[in-house]
């Protein structure tokens, strides 16, 4: 189990301080208290997991598999005692924890249990014909240890589901959660009810420091999910190692709007995409540009279905919007906004706190350009901005501005024309009317484009990027000498010279030439010099 | 900034107005929500018809789903104030015993309540009505109970400087000369000069329960409004209060919610008198049953009358009959049968969301009611009427219960300290806790129970030195 750092901790090794306080987001009540951990106390963490290492890849997928299961079930039994904990920590609203992080990890764990067998069994792919009689394979194999840093807005739906992957693809992994929402204690509970992946899983609580350290224990590869500011560092302290990493990181992310819509679902989409989980989801909603000719009543629209949204976290699902999680976010909201008004951009509505709480009230800004911080940087808040477009190659143009490149989606009657935008747009998902709905289907990758970051996870690709691929070709064993080995001769170099012809050459007789030159290579290759 | 108020209360009522004065006076921002409109002295509906359907929930027509009992409650700003007869009475000692053996709460006596019932009675002017106050009405009245060996008493009312003899009647769709103490004269005008911030026309449709603030979402003039405080106070009655909760979607957390919904239903009896009685003259109500025997029987006997249209109502029947019958208005004298229920009865809600109140009297309240009717007849027999009409419709006064106060979470919904149970930023005191029906006009003590919450919520309550639970230790 997770006792190295424990003992690790109280063999004296420790001189780290248990410094960063975590509070309930909304009473702001004292929980717990969490501290950065040492070299020392890091190396502790990779020495026990090196010395367990192994453990999980040498029992077969199906076991694994078996074993997740019982962690899946265990959190669906315990569903509300864990929204409890994460509407604590990060003050979100209750349906938005429910549906996002209950409901999502539930989700992709059926689709992991499902699809894991084909996915991640051994491969065979297919020999060429120059090397007939030979066998190939893929193995994917266990990558050893990962680390997985999730970040505060989906504490436990980008967490769980990133080690469940890495789990099921038979890595030992060490996790380490947020220190603004390390929803302490859970996982290991949690993962409990499977002894097997208990001990192949270490949670390690901390920030920036206990990342720096656990990386500079050289991590087989490394996860990250969070800013683009964050990554880059992680990126640099990675570089000299080799240590292969994997970013998910921000965007400002763009909805098209053209004018055949039905406005009133395109509107409602709107700002369920802009405002949920209070707009701190990485593919949320930023920037909406609408076709000019029902740029007016979309704006009214929106602005009278958003003035409904009830903004409290609600302690029985009904409330819409949830309280900014980490402080430092807060600031950048109100900076953005406030930046945006001054250089002559005009509140629709919201722009303001709800008295002094940590909650948001639903913002619309227009009349914005690229001068403004909330037209180019991530907000992370409940806030869009609205930009009217004319034509096809405008609204492309606009949304393709700017440096990041999660995801977008595109709203149009016309499919032909939404695919058409959909294929010019420089992200790395798309969902036509609808809305950050890719991320929906666990079977789709998940990641972005530019600044966004590198790598996908979900999907099989997501999956395989747990594990490294083992190429693998099987011969007989026989007493032939390949025609391509020592030694090379005048005869041989001819008679490749017709083989080739025969592979690469045109024309029906060819086939006659390859196997003639063919038996001549082997016939060959058998004679000594 | 958004405004985040530190209490939204909906509900203008003598709750929500009482407890408005209280926090306003200790510095808390409050907004108040009302959904009816604001009126004033010379403003108030004219007529009985217009009173009835512009300061009343449903024109005045809210029924049981038997429609055998039809309830009546403002909307307006000032609430059940402006259109009660504000009379003014504390419970007595077996009201408030029953309270204490139901909830559990020993506070609920005549002792410890005293203190809050002297306070809110300094902020009104109360006269006891003499014998100069009387009209034919009630000289009928004291006449017949003195010949039946019955006791009254004088009433007590809220009022100053009626004018010559209580001159009219239309009190009940809102006083017309600022005498009747009504929330608009006295707590709410005092609350609005400390900072009270009122909004008129809002008809709250959901409160949503969050661990720091509450959010209250309705509609005002056709549009969406949401209003925002770190606590709500919820008086809009017995069937407002009970109504929202249950619309919040609170019924599967509170087991008691709608429970308990009592009503005092009145039964108006007419009696024909050769004399002219012109008991729609002077003063509207003077004296009120007094005797024991009746409080023991569960009924009041009220010295009132109404005006024409109710009159109306009253007699079935068409054409030269019921043109008869009106004809006669000038003699007609009028006791009414208070019952004190003992039924409670439950308030639900259907699939939009409308009320559906289910109340229907039992024989225990026949009883209550059947004894008071023969204390009428006796009464109207001794005077000589000529004849005597028992009241067709029932109407239900002083709405109760629903949301009741008590310690045990499975059988009430509001604790102790008059917060929903396990919802600390919800808070009602208004009559939708009352534990029983008292048996007497509830207005003052409305006031009383929203004073003593004030202070609770305030934190500057305290509990009654031990003298209640040593009386009770000396008696035995």
């Amino acid at each position: 189990m997770n006792t190295a750092l424990e003992s690790a901790r109280q063999s004296g090794t420790s001189h780290e301080a248990a410094n960063i306080q975590v509070r309930h987001r909304l009473t702001q009540a004292s929980l717990y208290q969490i501290g950065d951990i040492n070299a020392g106390q890091a190396a502790a963490v990779f020495a026990s997991a090196r010395s367990g290492l192994g453990a999980l890849s040498h029992y077969p997928l199906s076991a694994r598999l078996q074993e997740l299961r019982k962690v899946r079930d265990l959190i669906f039994a315990e569903r509300e005692a864990i929204v409890d904990q994460l509407v604590a920590e990060t003050g979100k609203c209750r349906t938005d924890a429910l549906v996002s992080e209950i409901m999502g990890v539930m989700d992709y764990c059926d689709w992991l249990l499902r699809k894991a067998p084909s996915i991640l069994s051994d491969q065979k792919v297919a020999t060429p014909l120059a090397l007939l009689g030979k066998k190939s394979r893929i193995y994917h194999e266990a990558l050893g240890i990962v680390l997985i840093i999730s970040p505060w807005n989906y504490p436990f739906h980008i967490g769980v589901t990133s080690i469940f992957a890495a789990l099921a693809a038979g890595n030992s992994v060490i996790y380490k959660p947020s220190e603004l929402t390390p929803l302490h204690g859970l996982l290991e509970r949690l993962f409990a009810v499977s002894p097997l992946l208990r001990s192949a899983l270490q949670v390690v609580y901390g920030a920036g420091e206990t990342a720096q350290q656990l990386i500079a224990q050289r991590p087989a590869k490394i996860f990250f999910t969070g800013s683009a500011r964050t990554g880059k560092r992680l990126l640099a302290q990675a570089a000299p190692l080799l240590i292969p990493v994997e970013l998910e990181l921000g965007g400002k992310d763009a909805m098209l709007v053209f004018d055949d819509v039905n406005l009133a679902r395109t509107v409602a989409g709107c700002l369920w995409g802009a405002m949920t989980n209070a707009g701190q989801s990485c593919t949320s909603v930023e920037r909406v540009f609408v076709q000019r000719t029902i740029y007016d009543a979309f704006v009214r629209m929106l602005k009278s279905e958003a003035e409904k949204l009830v903004v409290n976290a609600g302690d029985a699902g009904d409330a819409d919007i949830g309280a900014i999680t980490a402080d430092f976010q807060w600031e950048i909201i109100q900076q953005h906004i406030q930046d945006a008004v001054a250089k002559g951009a005009r509140l629709v509505c919201g722009g303001e706190s709800l008295g002094d709480t940590l909650f948001l009230m639903p913002t619309i800004v227009e009349s914005v350009n690229d001068t403004m911080q909330i037209q180019t940087a991530e907000t992370f808040g409940p806030v869009l901005t609205l930009t009217p477009f004319d034509t096809e190659e405008e609204a492309v143009q606009l949304a393709n501005q700017g440096e990041f490149g999660l995801s977008a989606s595109v709203w149009s009657k016309d499919l032909a024309r939404a695919d058409r935008v959909a294929r010019l747009l420089e992200v790395g998902a798309v969902s036509i009317n609808n809305v950050m709905l890719t991320e929906g289907n666990p079977n789709l990758p998940f990641g972005g484009a530019r600044q966004s970051g590198f790598g996908r996870v979900k999907g099989a690709e997501g999956l395989l990027g747990m594990t490294r691929s083992k190429a693998v070709i099987i011969d007989k064993q026989s007493k032939k000498i390949e025609a391509n080995w020592y030694p090379y001769t005048h005869a041989k170099y001819r008679l490749f010279g017709r083989f080739m012809a025969a592979l690469f050459g045109k024309g029906i007789k060819r086939w006659f030439g390859f196997a003639v030159s063919g038996v001549a290579l082997e016939n060959e290759a058998q004679k000594p010099r | 900034m958004a405004e985040i108020y530190d209490y939204v209360i909906i509900g203008s009522g003598p709750s929500g107005s009482v407890l408005a004065h209280y926090l306003t006076q200790a510095g808390a921002r409050c907004l108040m929500l009302e959904a009816g409109k604001e009126y004033a002295a010379d403003t108030f509906p004219r007529n009985e018809m217009h009173a009835n359907t512009q300061l009343m929930w449903n024109g005045g027509m809210d029924a049981s789903r038997d429609a055998s009992l039809l309830f009546l409650r403002g909307k307006v700003l000032g609430g059940g104030s402006i259109i009660n007869q504000c009379l003014l009475d504390r419970f007595d000692d077996d009201a408030l015993d029953d309270w204490a053996a139901r909830s559990g709460i020993h506070d609920f006596s005549t002792v410890a309540m005293a203190r809050h019932y002297d306070e809110v009675e300094s902020h009104l002017a109360l006269h006891t009505m003499t014998r100069a106050d009387w009209n034919r009405n009630a000289e009928l009245y004291v006449d017949g109970f003195e010949r039946c060996g019955m006791q009254w008493a004088p009433l007590r009312r809220g009022q100053k400087d009626c004018g010559l003899g209580n001159d009219c009647m239309v009190c009940l769709g809102g006083c017309p000369r600022d005498s009747k103490q009504s929330m608009l004269v006295t707590f709410l005008r005092q609350a609005r000069q400390q900072g009270l911030r009122v909004e008129t026309g809002f008809e709250v449709g959901q409160v949503i329960h969050g661990a720091r603030h509450v959010t209250v979402f309705g509609r005002q003039n056709g549009q969406s409004r949401q209003v925002y405080g770190r606590k709500c106070i919820l008086a809009a009655g017995a069937l407002g209060t009970t109504q929202l909760l249950l619309n919040s979607g609170l019924g599967d957390r509170l087991p008691a919610l709608g429970q308990q919904f009592n009503c005092h239903p009145q039964l108006m009896n007419v009696a024909l008198f050769d004399d002219f009685v012109d008991a729609h003259k002077g003063a509207f109500q003077a004296v009120k049953s007094n005797d024991p025997r009746f409080r023991k029987q569960g009924f009041k006997l009220e010295n009132v009358f109404a005006g024409p249209i109710a009159m109306a109502l009253l007699a079935p029947g068409y054409g030269l009959a019921h043109q008869r019958f009106m004809q006669q208005y000038r003699h007609m004298a009028c006791i009414e049968v208070a019952v004190r229920d003992a039924t409670p009865g439950a308030i639900a809600i259907d699939a939009q969301g409308r009320l559906k109140i289910t109340k229907t009297m039992h024989d225990a309240d026949w009883q209550r009611a059947n004894a008071g009717l023969h204390a009428v007849d006796a009464i109207f027999g001794v005077l000589g009427a000529r004849e005597i009409m028992k009241s067709p419709i029932r109407i239900g006064l002083h709405l109760m219960g629903g949301c009741v106060i008590g310690d045990n979470g499975r059988h009430s919904v509001v604790n102790p300290a008059f917060e929903v149970h396990d919802h600390p930023n919800l808070l009602i005191a208004d009559s939708a806790i009352f534990p029983s029906a008292p048996g007497i006009n509830p207005s003052l003590s409305i006031m009383a129970l929203a004073h003593r919450a004030s202070e609770v919520w305030l934190g500057s309550y305290q509990t009654p030195a031990t003298t209640a639970p040593l009386m009770a230790e000396a008696s035995l």
